[in-house]
């Protein structure tokens, strides 16, 4: 188990080094005039250019670039920003920004696991009755419906009936509710939804009907064997939604003023800021990898059939 | 037995019909179905499949599927009406508690992410309430008594670590765990192999003495009914056609169907002849059927047949039969048609043995090694296996799965690389290794292979000409296409395909007619060697019947040599001129088919042998099972080698084992002379 | 009769010979693109860039490929076929040609007395062993792009 594990950390961490070089190799060729702060761009002429771009060690061959970045990163310096916030440290604006979306994004995934899951064992048990259509409108409701109309009418009309604020105050904490909230739906959504299906894709299965045989009821079942096995593939994509909530979501965190990384990136990109894009892109690379195999892990733990195939 | 008749049924079903409701279509699956079921008795239920057997079992327990319903009849158990049922609360009384059923897969039966231990305990507490730690004792006590060693550490073991055999018991643990009156076993044995299902089957009758329960098994195996059975009930089209006790069955059949079933069993055929089949398939339940549901597919059904449906009649106190034979007023024609099956049975003579003194070696096969790579480790699927077979021959090759009989036929077709290592002879030229273009495409059509399921590789969306036509596309065997189209045609003539077929998909055929698309695939290249792979195993009685006579015919008209890989002993005997068993991947003996059969020397043939159920009941009951454990071999200092002990019979064995086994020929040699 | 250490061999240098030749080949499209991409740019510079990020996507290719062979569910990446029960009639492994345009076509496509005898093409290797050697192909391109880019003064 142990050398299991070990082989798979090994592994991860040679893909994460290896989308780090491919990523930044591939972002170095992103225009030059990316690089330019604001002031240069209108007012600078071709050689004070060069020997900006010279001196910031822009024209260097890629390799030398990489050991940089690589060794100032290791110093807790990722460059600077160059034209969303002008000359702040990407480090200093990532450690202001990621803990509001992070509180944000782990309430609400809590919330969607917790509910979600409630939603699910609710929709299979009396699956094809009221409580299943029930369930099914609210899912497809968030799913199909573009997800700005219902978050706009949750902000006007729910804030109203509550009396809650209608944006983020970092120091109210009732006005956290709402967010979170907003943020959540998808996820209690997509949870329900894809434990319902496992679920009921299990139920076909000969163990099923032979514990029904055994004489166990329904209900304890689903409890005892379904559930277990209907978890496991999506325990696996727990570990990256929880890593991956530092992307932050666009429309909630502009409908609420919330100063987080929503749509960071997009920024970035649109006003060619070189140095945000690359820090953005590299850490959620990162992250995504390292989502993966914790993932594995996870469930490698739990699904003993993992230790038998890797015959270890 | 005899005091069974004064008893009362624990359990009668009558006039049972049962419903589902498929899209809008109603399938009358079961219709009019009636047993009785009486306590300590083994009552076996045989049929096709499709015929509503596994249904109308299903409905004592009240699993049917969601569509499905009982719309009529009634089922008694113990004085409750079980059809009456409607809740689920109802049915928790009856299910595990008095009746438990096991389940045809075992590899499926069980929850892959729970412990055995705790699927076994799980029953125990719910059913009596046992505390945990109690319930767990019972529950090793339960294990050890179904034949699993160390059932303290496999308690807490997960299903995957069970090799198949070992799981169905762990299942049977599992159902007998709460003391039910009647178990119902729907296929038990039918997914093991051989030596598995002996054992597993004594498993069950000694558990039904132990613990005096009713056991109902569904089958379609006529071997296991024979050795299993007290009472067969015979089943089709939804009803039971005739029930007797096991010895009234086999003997005097009275149900044209319980006859034409136990006809086309290649057991009992005659070796040259062809064997008996059923024509046609089952009936289509989503109609209405008039009359003797079977008559159609009987060609010596009267009139009467085709308007009425028979009632049951009595032959004996105990054996019944729903055939408008038995009426008083077709006496005489049965008479007739009786002495007419007497007749032909006293007329056939089996062909004389293959002759092999002036045959020739078609392929030689010397040391072949076939090696896998397993992760790091290298395992050996085929071991230095040494066989020749000669031109016209069938060879067949029996062995259990995983034996490594398939990898053989592959590296014989050429389907492995690099790791084959020996050498493969095919009319004396070397066919491992790297071949010229031309050389591999003279092979290709000369050597061809028959799979268990041909359509299972295959584009769904190919039809049936350009399925059959591949190999003439591969090779560009044909002049224009109307020439293809005219092979094509010819071919399925000759296998018994209708000529329409040819513009249909795979997936609107039956089993056997997949078979059939399929050796006609391998037969329009105009091979003289095929390895045909299985083609039977995945068929019922009747259709393998029919497949076999294919095969067999094809032979003799087309001069075909066969190398026949089969899991069954029973059915090669029929087809086979010689047979050689393989285990762990290593020959262990190969002799001409009778002499096999009359004087097996190896333990391992012996065991497997012992094993194979016979479909006759006397035998069935007389008969040792023998086991064979691979470390009764002092092969580590004297290694075996392959030896022709008599002419014409190899063995694998080392020098020791050969005196032992010259000792066994010679005595029963000297018995045959007194 | 061959050995089976011999045949071993002669499987592994063969091997060796088309991973050789596989690796030019994406070597030449590669450079093909570079090329593209620093004309587009009108710099030396983006050309040699170029090099290093081509570098970069065949290292992760290579390396993403290896993971879908030992298992790893890389979307896109396409993981090893099922073993599949049977084998249709054809028993091939990849025989049939592909009818190919003449500036596509090697060596193996004719089969005449100037064909080299050490010649190989993909079609002689099963599903696994043309993976692997893909695997080794890509990493040798894009190390070579790397020493390349590294070479070139700009």
């Amino acid at each position: 188990m142990s050398r299991y594990i070990l082989r798979r950390a090994l592994r991860s961490l040679l893909t994460v080094v290896i989308v780090f070089v491919a990523v930044f190799m591939l972002l170095r060729l992103m225009p030059l005039s990316g690089y330019f702060p604001p002031e240069m761009i209108k007012e600078a002429d071709e050689a004070t250019r060069m020997v900006y771009l010279r001196n910031q060690g822009l024209l260097d061959h890629p390799m030398v670039q990489l050991g940089r970045f690589v060794g100032n990163m290791f110093h807790g310096d990722l460059g600077r920003s160059l034209t969303v916030y002008p000359k702040v440290p990407i480090a200093t604006l990532l450690k202001e920004k990621i803990p509001v979306t992070a509180a944000f994004g782990f309430a609400s995934m809590l919330i969607g696991i917790v509910f979600g899951v409630g939603l699910g064992l609710f929709m299979v048990r009396f699956k094809d009755k009221a409580g299943d259509k029930l369930g099914t409108v609210f899912i497809l409701l968030v799913r199909a419906v573009p997800s700005l109309i219902y978050l706009f009418f949750i902000q006007v009309w729910i804030s109203k009936w509550f009396n809650l604020p209608l944006i983020f105050y970092k120091d109210r904490p009732i006005s956290w509710i709402l967010p979170t909230i907003c943020l959540s739906l998808s996820s209690i959504a997509y949870y329900a939804l894809w434990l319902r299906r496992f679920m009921v894709d299990e139920e076909n299965q000969d163990y099923v009907k032979f514990a029904q045989v055994k004489g166990l009821p329904k209900r304890e079942v689903l409890k005892r064997h379904v559930f277990k096995n209907a978890a496991i593939p999506l325990i696996i994509y727990i570990p990256y939604d929880l890593l991956m909530i530092i992307a932050g979501s666009l429309v909630i965190e502009t409908l609420y003023a919330i100063p987080g990384t929503g749509g960071l990136l997009t920024t970035a990109i649109k006003s060619q800021d070189n140095n945000l894009v690359q820090v953005i892109v590299l850490m959620y690379a990162i992250l995504s990898v390292i989502g993966v195999f914790l993932g594995d892990l996870l469930v490698a733990f739990v699904d003993p059939r993992i230790k038998l195939t890797e015959g270890e | 037995m005899e005091q069974q008749r004064k008893q009362e049924p624990i359990l009668s079903a009558k006039d049972v019909r049962i419903q589902f409701n498929l899209r809008g279509q109603i399938l009358t699956a079961v219709r009019g179905a009636s047993l009785d079921l009486y306590e300590g008795e083994t009552l076996a239920i045989v049929g096709e499949s499709g015929c509503g057997k596994s249904v109308f079992t299903k409905s004592f327990i009240g699993m049917l599927d969601k569509n499905g319903r009982v719309t009529g009849g009634s089922i008694h158990y113990r004085g409750e009406e079980l059809t009456a049922y409607t809740t689920e609360q109802e049915w928790l009384k009856v299910r595990g508690k008095k009746i438990a059923m096991v389940f045809q897969d075992p590899m499926t039966s069980l929850n892959p992410v729970r412990t055995i231990g705790e699927q076994i305990t799980e029953v125990i507490t719910w059913h009596f309430g046992t505390e945990h730690e109690k319930a767990k004792q019972e529950a090793i006590e339960i294990l050890k008594k179904v034949g699993i060693s160390d059932a303290e550490v496999r308690y807490r073991q997960y299903p995957g670590e069970f090799s198949g055999g070992m799981r169905q018991r762990v299942v049977i643990a599992t159902a007998i765990a709460c003391r039910p009156e009647i178990l119902i076993c729907d296929e038990p044995t039918t997914a093991l192999d051989v030596t598995v299902q002996a054992q597993i089957l004594k498993l069950i009758k000694e558990l039904q003495q132990e613990y005096h329960m009713t056991v109902v098994y569904i089958t379609h195996d006529l071997g296991v009914v024979a050795n299993v059975a007290d009472r067969v009930s015979v089943m089709y089209a939804g009803q039971i056609v005739e029930h007797g006790l096991v010895r009234e069955i086999f003997h005097e059949p009275a149900h044209p169907y319980t006859k034409a079933l136990l006809q086309s069993l290649p057991q009992l055929g005659v070796k040259g002849h062809e064997l008996y089949s059923i024509k046609g398939t089952p009936p289509n339940l989503f109609k209405e059927i008039r009359g003797d549901a079977f008559a159609p597919r009987n060609p010596r059904a009267m009139e009467i047949d085709f308007e009425e449906e028979p009632p049951m009649f009595q032959i004996s106190e105990t054996h019944w039969a729903k055939t408008w034979l038995l009426h008083p007023l077709a006496e005489g024609y049965r008479a007739k048609i009786e002495a007419e099956d007497a007749a032909r049975k006293d007329k056939i003579v089996p062909d004389s043995p293959f002759d092999y003194s002036h045959a020739k070696k078609l392929l030689q096969v010397k040391d072949l090694s076939v090696n896998f790579k397993l992760g790091a480790k290298q395992f050996k699927a085929v071991d230095t296996v040494s066989f020749d077979i000669y031109k016209g021959e069938t060879l067949s090759l029996v062995g259990e799965s995983g034996s490594g009989k398939t990898t053989i036929g592959r590296a014989i077709m050429r389907i492995y690389g690099s790791n084959v290592e020996g050498s493969i002879l095919y009319e004396g030229e070397e066919i491992t290794g790297r071949l010229s273009r031309e050389k591999a495409k003279d092979l290709h059509m000369e050597m061809q292979m028959i799979f268990q399921d041909p359509m299972a590789s295959l584009n769904e969306r190919a039809k049936v000409d350009y399925i059959i036509s591949e190999g003439l596309y591969n090779y560009h065997l044909y002049e224009d296409e109307k020439d293809r189209e005219r092979k094509v045609v010819a071919i399925m003539q000759e296998v018994g395909l209708s000529q329409d077929f040819i513009t249909r998909f795979p997936h609107e055929f039956s089993g056997g007619q997949r078979q059939r698309i399929g050796i006609a695939r391998s037969l329009v290249m105009g091979p003289d060697f095929i390895v045909a792979d299985e083609p039977i195993s995945a068929l019922d009685v009747s259709i393998r019947a029919q497949v076999i006579n294919l095969l067999n015919k094809m032979k003799k008209e087309r001069n075909l040599t066969y190398l026949f890989i089969a899991h069954d002993l029973s059915v090669v005997r029929f087809i086979s001129d010689r047979i050689a068993v393989i285990h762990k991947g290593r020959l262990v003996e190969l002799a001409p088919c009778e002499e096999l059969f009359a004087q097996p020397l190896h333990p391992y043939t012996k065991a497997l042998l012992s094993a194979v159920p016979y479909p006759d009941p006397d035998v069935e009951r007389n008969k040792i099972l023998l086991t064979y454990d691979s470390r009764m071999h002092s092969y580590e200092t004297d290694p075996p080698v392959w030896t022709e002990i008599l002419p014409g019979h190899f063995i694998l064995a080392n020098r020791q084992e050969i005196a032992i086994y010259q000792k066994e020929i010679d005595d029963a040699a000297g018995r045959r002379a007194e | 009769m061959m050995q089976p250490d011999e045949e071993l061999n002669r499987t592994k240098s063969r091997s060796r010979r088309l991973i050789y030749a596989l690796s030019m080949r994406y070597l030449g499209i590669a450079l093909v693109c570079c090329a593209a991409a620093g004309g587009a740019f009108r710099s030396r510079m983006y050309f040699v860039f170029s090099l290093c990020a081509a570098g970069g996507i065949f290292l992760a290719w290579g390396w993403f490929s290896y993971l879908a062979v030992t298992g790893l569910k890389v979307p896109g990446a396409g993981s090893l076929p099922k073993a599949r029960p049977d084998v249709p009639y054809s028993l091939r492994q990849k025989k049939r040609r592909w009818q190919k345009p003449a500036f596509a076509r090697t060596d193996a496509d004719f089969e005449d007395d100037l064909t080299a005898r050490t010649h190989v093409s993909e079609g002689e290797f099963d599903e696994l062993q043309l993976r692997a050697v893909r695997i080794r192909a890509r990493l040798l391109c894009s190390a070579a792009l790397f020493a390349l880019s590294l070479i070139i003064r700009y």
